[in-house]
């Protein structure tokens, strides 16, 4: 069938219509997810009443979805509890992650490499269950160096995983040329591996900090009234007889967006930390 | 060399003492970098995962009860042995294996054909990729909120899209039959970018010369893709595979949002069923003992993947 259109038509002409083709399946593929974050900002925007009515588009946009979220919820201080907690795991988890990192890519530690893998597939749940009875007794508990702890789980493996595969992608014959120079390991690691290794950690903190941020099981258990974090807050709007569907909408959109803007900032960094962080196990 | 250098130059002896010892802990932590590196990740792993599996191991063998049994005793076994006899924990596995069977099994096939799309040059790739990127950053308490919109029986978009059809609304989570189902279609739409992103990885990274082969010898578009393209990217498809099963095992956050295991428990996965009884009844013991277990069913289920990726694939 393609075929026989392909010889019927002039080239240019089939080049057109593959071009619109090709744009038209695009948009059918990634229609599904454009379009629930559209409907998400959308309906933060619709008054209540107008749930009842999915058939209507259009509307007066009201703000005051965003001012009762202020007003009534948690999630500001919450966001600002999960900006404090994500930004600590990321920092330590980097540190951690990325002298691991250079140490299993450059000694080959094969062994140590796996039992940080098998620590990502432990179950949070089976954590919790320890962490909670430790933490009750040690009054960790709903503060915020209890739930940074608990979030190093994250980020200590997953910045080890990642900031391996950028290392290894280091050419070895930089530090060598170093070392002849007269360097000793660490100069080389200090002057050479850590400048050359930064795009790699930019990305590994973003993605850090992204899965700490959405992390919500963690906190659900071991925050609590003084500290937790925003997707707890999120979550208390699960019913949409709490807060209406508008407010609903209007929590959700503040804690998607951020992470939107910086995903489309650096897509491409945060691609290649993604695929390492998959594939090179 | 640098050194007696040094020491030949007059009125240094300062400088050569500081130098020394300078030197001497560099050299120092040159030769130990593979244990001084790994102290901060060893003792974090140690105190965070070690620590807590061994704690969460001896509860398992008692009979704690926050409020109803604050001074446990010793049950042996009987926490392993109970929830066998119990209809909503044996549901709950049911449940966690046909949600990870299901969710996984869409997102590969749909991974694999967006992939493939994906791995050519086309007008405004980096858009559509950025868009398609998206739920994998989207918080998973977020994007349920508006499942749970979508999923409304008399206002939500689904129903109001299958009654302009012509059909009659689904009860989508708020039926048992429908309450899973629900939830697959959820974890399909959340995950299937990160299989597209492993796999287009993968298509990358194949050789082209197979592929001008087959043509020549005129196979079609479906056999290339069955005799050349997936036996090619097998470590891809497995590594994939192996992370996203993982995943929907675990998967917490939608189900606790949108159904909260319901109703009457037909959604409730292990995860979740772990949950209620250590949070909700405060059953310690109870909880532990099936955390030990649901911890070995992970690591069961990892290591069927990798010997299957190991022996059945290798062409």
């Amino acid at each position: 069938m393609v075929l026989l259109i392909k010889r019927l038509l002039p080239r240019r002409t089939y080049e057109i219509l593959e071009a619109i083709g090709t744009q038209l399946v695009m948009i059918a593929v990634v229609a599904p997810f454009f379009f629930i974050f559209f409907y998400m900002f959308w309906n933060s925007l619709k008054p209540d009443y107008l749930f009842f009515e999915p058939g209507t588009w259009f509307f007066e946009p009201l703000w005051s979805n965003y001012t009762d979220v202020f007003e009534y919820s948690d999630l500001i201080p919450n966001i600002v509890n999960s900006l404090i907690i994500s930004t600590a795991a990321t920092l330590i988890g980097l540190f951690c992650g990325l002298l691991t990192a250079y140490t299993v890519a450059r000694y080959n530690l094969r062994k140590l490499a796996m039992a940080i893998l098998v620590t990502r597939m432990i179950p949070y749940i089976t954590a919790l269950v320890p962490f909670w009875i430790v933490y009750k007794h040690v009054g960790l508990l709903n503060t915020h160096a209890g739930i940074i702890l608990s979030h190093l789980v994250i980020t200590i493996p997953f910045g080890v995983w990642i900031m391996m595969g950028f290392i290894e992608d280091i050419p070895k014959d930089l530090e060598e040329a170093a070392w002849i120079d007269g360097a000793s390991r660490t100069q080389a690691f200090v002057r050479i591996v850590l400048p050359l290794s930064t795009p790699g950690m930019v990305a590994t903190a973003i993605l850090c900090f992204i899965f700490s941020w959405n992390n919500f099981q963690l906190a659900l258990v071991l925050g609590g009234f003084d500290v937790s974090t925003a997707p707890v807050s999120v979550f208390k709007y699960a019913d949409p007889e709490a807060g209406g569907s508008g407010q609903m909408m209007a929590a959700a959109t503040l804690v998607t967006l951020p992470v939107f803007f910086i995903v489309l900032l650096i897509q491409k960094q945060l691609t290649a930390g993604l695929t390492i962080g998959g594939v090179k196990q | 060399m640098a050194v007696t250098h040094k020491a030949l130059a007059p009125g240094l002896d300062d400088r050569r003492a500081r130098e020394s010892l300078g030197s001497r802990l560099l050299e120092w932590l040159d030769l130990q970098m593979p244990i001084v590196f790994n102290i901060p990740t060893v003792v974090f792993l140690f105190g965070l995962v070690a620590v807590p599996i061994s704690i969460v191991f001896a509860t398992s063998f008692t009979d704690w009860q926050l409020i109803t049994k604050p001074d446990p005793d010793f049950v042996g076994l009987d926490n392993y042995v109970k929830p066998w006899s119990d209809e909503r924990w044996l549901g709950a596995i049911w449940h966690t294996f046909a949600y990870a069977v299901a969710s996984v099994g869409g997102q590969f096939v749909l991974g694999l054909a967006t992939a493939m799309l994906f791995n050519r040059s086309f007008a405004g790739k980096a858009f559509y990729r950025s868009v398609w990127m998206m739920p994998m950053v989207a918080m998973s308490v977020a994007i349920s909120l508006v499942w749970i919109l979508f999923f409304d029986n008399a206002f939500g978009i689904l129903n109001y899209g299958l009654e302009g059809l012509g059909l009659s609304g689904i009860e989508w989570i708020t039926s048992p039959e429908w309450a899973l189902v629900s939830l697959i279609i959820v974890g399909i739409w959340h995950h299937t970018p990160f299989m597209t992103l492993i796999l287009l990885a993968g298509l990358q990274s194949l050789p082209q010369d197979p592929f001008e082969a087959a043509r020549i010898d005129g196979a079609s578009r479906w056999q290339m893709l069955v005799h050349i393209t997936l036996p090619l990217l097998k470590t891809h498809i497995m590594v994939a595979l192996i992370l996203r099963s993982i995943f929907g095992v675990k998967e917490f956050d939608t189900i606790l949002a949108i159904t909260e295991g319901g109703p009457r428990y037909a959604s409730e996965t292990m995860n979740l069923n772990i949950y209620f009884n250590a949070f909700e009844y405060q059953y310690m013991g109870e909880a532990a003992a099936k955390g030990v277990f649901f911890f070995l069913f992970i690591l069961c289920v990892q290591s069927i993947l990798v010997k299957l990726r190991k022996r059945k694939w290798s062409y």
